[in-house]
């Protein structure tokens, strides 16, 4: 990361502390924060450290390093944006201290509480933001929610409109019985 | 990991699908009369990327099912390239040719449904031993790029490898268990092989020495399970290295940047007697040529088989990239072991971490052992400059037991933490371990020796 001189001056002076809701992108104190905005209008500060952590985000700084300009983000809103900082957070944490164990568990732990609604919310976003760990633990999540669960739960979990007709289905079905062995009774 | 608990048995799912299918006009009706109730689909616009990771994860059956959710996950699923089989694929019946058929059903249909390149296959189940539906499968996968392929099946009559595994050009990485490898005349090597496993593998020696020489990519052998093992191994981009079986005569011929190895040696009376009569020295042959080792682990054995052999004297390389030596069952009553070990960590100035355990019998020595031998093989200023951690497993506190970990303490500046557990039926001379660990002079201040009692521990 490129940082011209004179904002490494700036790093030596007490770090702001914003709340997320107020937005002062005239300020030039951006050497720790950077700034990003989402689809709903939503400001979020966060560190330099965690906002490179999108590559996308990462890639639009390495173009114009000392940009102070709001980063807009208009495919995420604000409430995926917020898990996905968190995850990052910890991710960072891990960076510095690795330790496998712990980095699953937290993983798992990010996962947990999550609804399924949560989860296919935040894909879409970590693959906007091009966030590869967090994409891998979703991923992974996701499977394994949907594993061995029937076919309407799928749809639901997905919110999936079913444009098939019932004829059309069956037939499928019948298609690919060979598949749903454990389904037809054999 | 979240996981729900998966309660439908195979009869639930046969009522839930004659339920699904009859309800499903009914359901389609009181969604239109409630309008658009549906969340918004976030997923089927996805990139087919994120879909194929997901589905990936999966278990393959899962994955077909994914073709009824809607005309656009149709046939989102055939064109995975990454198909793993395993037991989960099918039912399981009681009766086995009935078992037997539905897999196979299964993974010829998934095959025949599927379109565009296959990169990687697995087949690991117990279930099926060889059948010709296998050779087929493997002829259409040479036809659609593979690059990685296991094999792994069940017990009983080994497979076959047919002929047209070796027509697999883009293969990087095959791995095979229980199977007859025989490769044709006219095989000239797999050019884009990087990681090779071949475990009860019924296959002539030339032809794995030929076809390790014949993959110059080869980065990482796994051989295991093999009777009277005697290898030439040549291969210039050898990093990863394991090997486990009766083996009687490896050479290490050209690894050069061999990064880590991992050897476990079984003996039996045979090999013993061979290992009498041979004369070659088997620590220059095995780790003459690997400058860039890190890591070493040495089962049962290994020093063993290291210590035969005329040694020349000195050795010609020094292994400063080796950070971890585990060897075990290290005799401390045979001269020639202790002289292996010395003369490895003698030869590794940065060696961080060393974990050896013993193997010495209760039944008191024939003679008294000759405490001078320290003074005189070890080097006069042999000092263990980045030596972290010892672990001292399954020692009985034999003499040369104790002078060595004596030495150890004595000569490793930055050393922080020995942990030492005594083997399990040794009682009384721990007392007397104890005491003769608490003289020892230690030149780090930091060290921390541990003594490892059953569940608690002694600090000191």
């Amino acid at each position: 990361m490129a940082m011209s001189s004179s904002t490494e001056i700036l790093t030596l002076t007490t770090e702001t502390t914003q709340s997320s809701s107020e937005s002062t992108t005239e300020t030039a104190k951006h050497a720790k924060k950077i700034t990003l905005k989402t689809s709903d209008n939503q400001i979020f500060e966060v560190e330099e450290s965690v906002a490179m952590e999108f590559a996308t985000v990462k890639s639009f700084f390495e173009d114009s390093p000392s940009s102070t300009d709001t980063v807009p983000l208009p495919n995420v809103a604000a409430k995926p944006l917020s898990q996905v900082i968190e995850f990052c957070k910890e991710q960072i944490k891990f960076k510095a201290n690795p330790d496998e164990a712990e980095k699953k568990k937290s993983n798992v732990e990010f996962v947990k509480e999550k609804t399924n609604e949560d989860l296919v919310e935040i894909i879409p976003v970590a693959n906007y933001l091009e966030i590869k760990d967090l994409l891998d633990v979703l991923n992974q999540a996701v499977a394994d929610r949907i594993q061995n669960k029937s076919v309407a739960f799928v749809r639901n979990f997905f919110g999936i409109d079913n444009d098939f007709t019932a004829e059309e289905e069956a037939a499928l079905r019948q298609e690919h019985a060979w598949a749903h062995e454990g389904v037809d009774a054999d | 990991m979240y996981v729900e608990p998966s309660l439908r048995t195979n009869d639930r799912l046969a009522l839930e699908f004659l339920k699904e299918v009859t309800q499903f006009r009914r359901v389609s009706e009181a969604e239109v009369q409630m309008g658009d109730v549906q969340d918004p689909d976030l997923i089927s616009d996805l990139p087919q990327s994120i879909i194929e990771i997901i589905l990936t994860r999966l278990p393959i059956r899962d994955a077909v099912r994914t073709s009824i959710l809607s005309s656009k996950w149709r046939y989102r699923w055939t064109t995975l390239t990454h198909l793993v089989f395993d037991d989960k694929c099918v039912r399981i019946y009681s009766d086995r040719p009935v078992l037997e058929n539905c897999m196979v059903k299964f993974i010829t249909r998934a095959l025949f449904l599927h379109q565009g390149p296959i990169h990687k296959f697995q087949l690991s189940t117990s279930f099926l031993q060889c059948c010709p539906d296998i050779d087929q499968w493997i002829l259409f996968l040479s036809r659609s790029d593979i690059k990685e392929l296991v094999l792994e099946l069940g017990e009983g009559e080994w497979f076959r490898v047919p002929s047209c595994l070796f027509n697999c050009k883009r293969l990087t990485r095959l791995e095979l268990f229980r199977c007859e490898f025989d490769p044709p005349p006219s095989f000239k090597g797999f050019l884009s092989l990087r990681s090779l496993s071949l475990h009860q593998v019924l296959v002539a020696p030339e032809a794995i020495e030929s076809l390790i020489s014949s993959c110059p990519l080869l980065e990482s052998l796994a051989l295991s399970y093999f009777d009277s093992l005697a290898l030439n191994i040549r291969a210039p981009n050898l990093k990863y290295l394991c090997l486990e079986g009766e083996l009687t005569d490896i050479c290490l011929e050209n690894t050069p940047l061999l990064v880590a190895m991992s050897v476990a040696m079984y003996m039996n009376d045979d090999i013993a007697e061979y290992f009498e009569q041979s004369s070659s020295c088997n620590f220059i042959k095995f780790l003459g040529g690997v400058p860039r080792l890190e890591r070493l682990v040495g089962h049962i054995y290994f020093t063993k088989y290291l210590s035969i052999g005329d040694y020349p004297g000195t050795l010609a390389i020094t292994y400063s990239r080796l950070k971890i030596i585990e060897l075990y069952q290290v005799s401390f009553e045979d001269m020639k072991e202790i002289r292996v070990v010395l003369r490895l960590i003698v030869n590794s100035p940065n060696l961080k971490e060393l974990q050896i355990s013993g193997s010495s019998t209760t039944v008191p020595p024939v003679e008294a052992p000759d405490l001078e031998f320290w003074a005189k093989e070890c080097p006069k200023d042999c000092t263990f400059k980045q030596l972290k951690v010892v672990t001292m497993t399954d020692i009985s506190g034999v003499p040369h037991e104790m002078e060595f970990m004596k030495l150890l303490l004595a000569n490793s500046p930055v050393l922080e933490k020995m942990s030492i557990t005594p083997c399990g039926y040794v009682i009384d001379p721990r007392l007397n371990m104890l005491v003769q660990l608490v003289r020892f002079r230690r030149a780090s201040a930091e060290a921390e020796i541990i003594f490892i009692q059953d569940e608690t521990l002694c600090i000191s």
